[in-house]
């Protein structure tokens, strides 16, 4: 017979594996112990090698813009240029320099240096906002599944009134009550989207809740606090991280919009959004790049992320739901 | 002899003599229909399980069998507190077990474990095999690593597996290997019952009379009092020392396993009979008899006796008055008015 | 003589996966054929590949998998033959299907009414109320009550039974001459069970249907068939009738697995098959059952067995036929 792959590692000496159901049961059972052999390094390549390449690169800038940006930035984002205290133009431009290839603002501020600082905050409110939307999503949503009753009932109706409102009014509103601040946006950001997470995990919680091995864990003795944080949160987690990874780019465009309007990351600190509204009358005056420059970062970070999430979906999530 | 070993040798014969698990007269109703916030329910009641009573003996098999609907596994569910009876008691070992609470409840919970029907659903996906079976000695005990360790792999080795399995993930393995892990870790602390609901319904044949000779050896080396809840009368005559009949919340027939499987007295034990599949095409049994409506919901059941509409020999009597269940010579358990008592 | 409606020649499935680096035999050289009236069991543990040979009976296989030889003949033409589109007719008019699951077999959104008449709609051209009577017909004829009010009503009012029943409607309604019953009664109570297979032998003796009854269960193939055929690991190992399969089994598996089944009132101990199926996508050299067989040596374990004829119409595949029926005498 021509048995297609035979270099396998579970072919067992033929006679022992007839002795008896120990000794057969373990022999099916390491069928797939060479994965843990291979190496830690092999095992990271395939890791790697299967990543989308596009959002992956595109991210992968974006991380290094934000770390990295006292390095990359040619100029101080917060301080005019030199010697320049308006508008100068764009590189292509009449007049215009290379030192500062996308110009400078009305206070003569390097554009480029500000989009590479813009990363830092869309990176930092991307990742943590989203994170804090998902904390309090997680909570909420495990709690409302698991413990269900009145409990399930007032968290849904809150979770109901809350998708009623606006989600941009109601940051506004949240960020004039408690003052604009990077941190605070990220706070905002995380009470304004937890909805999302809360609604879909407790979906999950209350299939998971039904399933035996969380009955039987109840009747081994375990109590809720371990039911919930070594039966049910493991198996949420990847809902959990399909469902962030495609809030990152809602919340990076909430937080560009909340800068626009002037109630997000305050003056001077740059940020994509202020940037967009500090251009918005450049239009007129033939100074397009002021605007495209911040609208193409975030325009490509929000695809980047978007891509990314729509992968690791179908990565973590093979039944595609459609979260 | 003295008094003090008198009375030794008596608390030992009672000690002999008790019942694992005496359940008296058990109800539970669940509410039918919505409720919750704003949505009154209105008051109607399935009665899921209605007034039953047996008991299980150290090193015992009671067999628990009815078709869906009949509450066998609601019992289930209440003997391991997962859900609280309307009323009626449960005995385990002498101690009321219905109103335990707190440490009480957590320490009934190291004698009383389960094997339930999907190994799919009863292991933990995210956990490694080790860490599922080492569960219940990790919330009662404080054994040392090295100590977890050992008793893992000697339950593991009792289910019939080797110790290397315990890095591995559920995922890993078949149906009827997982069913050995949810075996092994229903056996890591002191099991002095187990409670089988279809444990091996959901297996193929080669696999489950394996499974099944494991669950009887296991029970002859540990004597573990065995509730083995089913639908398929050979299995669970097969597994089963006692038979006990179920339909729509309520016993029927009790008795002997054998006994009863040679001598079925009630209509609906009867009826199940000729419904099970023959072992050899030479004896197909006559199916004629058949019953041939549906089994009614819980929700509504017939009033009477639960059975008349599908029964046979009905009588008048049958379909107002539930019939009392009288204890025939033998010892048989029966609750039918072809059979009233004395 | 009655007509033989259904001939599989040889026939082979295989999945292939991982860019044709895997493949998967999940159905390898079966033959066998149905006469009218008759009903032929597919027994066999899950992942036998009983699944898969009814599926590439009606050319219904998922992506990936592929009939790689043999011949279907239906009616007496080759159905591999036919177009996508050829098919279409085919299914549903001459050969039909009972799945394992009521609730996803009937659609929820559509009535009984419509559901039980559209083969008899498309392939029989019945219309308005021939069709109706059709249906009622159809409906009666699996012991619906008051089938005039039940035909307008949803799946999801009628019970488990009811609902398998209506998928025998649904199966009969193109009159075909085959109805493929994929393990159709696993989700039934055990009264309920007995009903409808009592219902299907009835049908199939009013409208001499050829079944195929594809189950793990050997009480069922006990009670309905005729003939039956034991599948491992992808091949049938053993072929017959159904007492004599029963009686006196050839092949080990076979034997064993009617060994292993509990028997109602004995309390004997059952006889255990050690170990595993074998994984299709790497079958051993050498027999497939050998390292669960208690009578293989050395032989079994690097030739595989022929299917060859032990008897009037009966196939084993097992080096040790002899030695099994010693070995039986004994216990």
């Amino acid at each position: 017979m021509n048995v297609p792959d035979s270099n396998n590692s579970t072919k067992m000496p033929r006679k022992a594996s007839r002795k008896g159901a120990l000794e057969e049961a373990s022999s099916g059972e390491i069928r797939n112990a060479n994965k843990d052999s291979r190496s830690k390094v092999r095992a990271f390549l395939d890791f790697v090698k299967q990543l989308p390449v596009g959002s992956t690169l595109i991210l992968g800038i974006l991380v290094f813009f934000a770390i990295c940006a006292p390095l990359l930035a040619p100029h101080d984002p917060i301080r005019p240029v030199e010697g320049i205290y308006t508008y100068t133009p764009a590189a292509w431009k009449d007049g215009g320099s290379w030192a500062q290839w996308l110009g400078t603002d009305f206070l003569g501020r390097d554009v480029w240096s500000r989009i590479i600082y813009g990363a830092r905050v869309s990176v930092i409110v991307g990742l943590t906002g989203t994170a804090a939307a998902g904390a309090i999503g997680m909570v909420m949503g495990v709690v409302a599944g698991y413990f269900g009753g009145w409990v399930d009932a007032f968290i849904m109706r809150v979770v109901d009134a809350w998708l009623a409102i606006p989600t941009l009014v109601l940051a506004i509103l949240l960020s004039m009550t408690l003052g604009a601040s990077m941190w605070n946006i990220v706070l905002i950001l995380g009470v304004v989207y937890w909805t999302r997470y809360a609604r879909i995990l407790r979906g999950e919680v209350l299939t998971l809740r039904e399933r035996d091995f969380v009955k039987l864990a109840e009747v081994a003795g375990a109590g809720r606090i371990r039911i919930i944080t070594r039966h049910i949160i493991p198996n949420v987690f990847n809902t959990w991280m399909v469902l962030a990874s495609l809030t990152v780019g809602v919340v990076i465009v909430a937080e560009a919009s909340l800068s626009f309007l002037g109630v997000g990351v305050p003056a001077p600190q740059p940020a994509w959004g202020s940037m967009l509204n500090d251009a918005r009358a450049q239009l007129l005056t033939g100074r397009w790049w002021l605007m495209a420059a911040p609208a193409v970062a975030i325009g490509l970070t929000v695809l980047g992320a978007n891509l990314f999430g729509d992968w690791l979906r179908v990565k973590l999530d093979p039944q595609q739901r459609n979260l | 002899m003295s008094d003090a070993s008198h009375e030794q040798i008596a608390q030992a014969e009672t000690l002999k003599n008790a019942k694992t698990l005496v359940v008296n007269d058990l109800v539970k109703h669940f509410p039918a229909g919505r409720s919750g916030f704003g949505v009154k329910a209105n008051k109607q009641w399935v009665k899921a399980v209605d007034g039953v009573s047996f008991d299980i003996a150290p090193g015992e098999t009671l067999g628990l069998v009815g078709e869906s609907g009949c509450g066998k596994s609601t019992i289930a569910k209440l003997i391991l507190r997962l859900e609280d009876p309307t009323s009626g008691s449960i005995k385990f070992e002498g101690r009321e077990i219905t109103d335990l609470k707190g440490d009480q409840l957590k320490d009934y919970r190291r004698s009383v474990q389960a094997v339930f029907q999907d190994p799919y659903s009863s292991l933990s996906p995210r956990m490694r095999v080790h860490d599922i079976v080492a569960e219940g000695l990790r919330i009662h005990t404080d054994y040392s690593k090295s100590d977890v360790r050992t008793r893992v792999n000697d339950v593991l080795a009792l289910a019939g597996l080797s110790p290397d399995v315990g890095r591995l993930y559920p995922h890993e393995f078949s149906g009827g290997q997982r069913q050995r892990i949810a075996i092994a870790k229903a056996l890591v602390l002191d099991t002095k019952m187990l409670i089988l609901d279809e444990a091996v319904s959901a297996l193929d044949v080669s696999i489950r009379a394996q499974i099944i000779t494991l669950l009887k050896d296991l029970q002859q080396d540990l004597g573990i009092a065995y509730l083995y809840i089913g639908h398929d009368l050979a299995t669970v005559g097969h597994l089963s020392d006692r038979v006990m009949v179920m339909y729509l919340g309520r016993v029927l027939e009790l008795d002997d396993s054998i006994e009863l499987v040679r001598n079925p007295k009630h209509p609906y034990t009867e009826a199940l009979f000729a419904a099970a599949l023959p072992s050899n095409p030479d004896h197909i049994g006559d199916t004629s008899e058949q019953p041939n409506a549906e089994v009614p919901t819980a929700l509504a059941p017939p009033t009477g006796c639960h059975f008349h509409p599908r029964c046979q020999q009905s009588m008048e009597h049958c379909s107002t008055h539930f019939p009392q269940e009288v204890k025939l010579t033998g010892g048989r358990r029966i609750s039918c008015h072809l059979y009233p008592g004395d | 003589m009655t007509r033989e409606i259904l001939k599989v020649k040889d026939l082979a499935t295989h999945y292939t996966g991982f860019g044709g680096s895997r493949v998967v035999k999940a159905v390898d050289e079966v033959s066998f054929s149905l006469e009218e009236g008759q009903t032929i069991g597919i027994v066999g543990e899950s992942g036998c590949g009983k699944t898969t040979l009814c599926l590439s009976l009606v050319r219904l296989l998922a992506p990936g998998a592929q009939i790689v030889g043999g011949s279907i003949e239906l009616n007496g033409r080759d159905i591999l033959k036919l177009s996508q589109k050829e098919m279409v007719e085919v299914r549903g008019k001459e050969i039909a299907m009972i799945l394992q699951d009521p609730m996803t077999s009937l659609n929820p959104v559509i009535n009984i009414e419509t559901q039980v008449g559209e083969a008899a709609f498309k392939h029989r051209g019945l219309r308005s109320s021939t069709l109706r009577e059709r249906v009622r017909q159809l409906l009666e004829a699996v012991r619906i009550p008051s089938p005039d009010v039940r035909m307008q009503e949803f799946p999801h009012q009628m019970s488990g039974g009811m609902r398998q029943r209506i998928a025998g409607a649904v199966a009969l309604s193109g009159e075909p001459g085959i109805i493929i019953a994929d393990e159709p009664t696993t989700s039934l109570d055990v009264t309920i069970q007995a009903q409808y297979l009592d219902l299907l032998r009835r049908l199939q003796k009013d409208t001499g249907v050829g079944l195929i009854f594809v189950t793990h269960d050997l009480g069922i193939v006990a009670k309905m068939c005729d003939d039956v055929i034991v599948m491992y690991a992808g091949k049938t190992v053993e072929k017959g009738s159904v007492r004599e399969i029963f009686n006196n089994p050839n092949h080990p598996y076979t034997s064993a697995l009617i060994r292993s089944v509990p028997k109602l009132g004995s309390k004997d101990p059952l006889y255990r098959i050690e170990g595993q199926p074998p994984d299709l996508s790497n079958l051993p050299q050498g027999c497939s059952f050998a390292s669960r067989c208690a009578i293989a040596d050395d032989h079994c374990f690097e030739h595989e067995p022929p299917l060859i004829e032990v008897g009037p119409r009966r196939l084993a595949a097992c080096w040790k036929i002899e030695e099994n029926a010693a070995s039986k005498e004994q216990a």
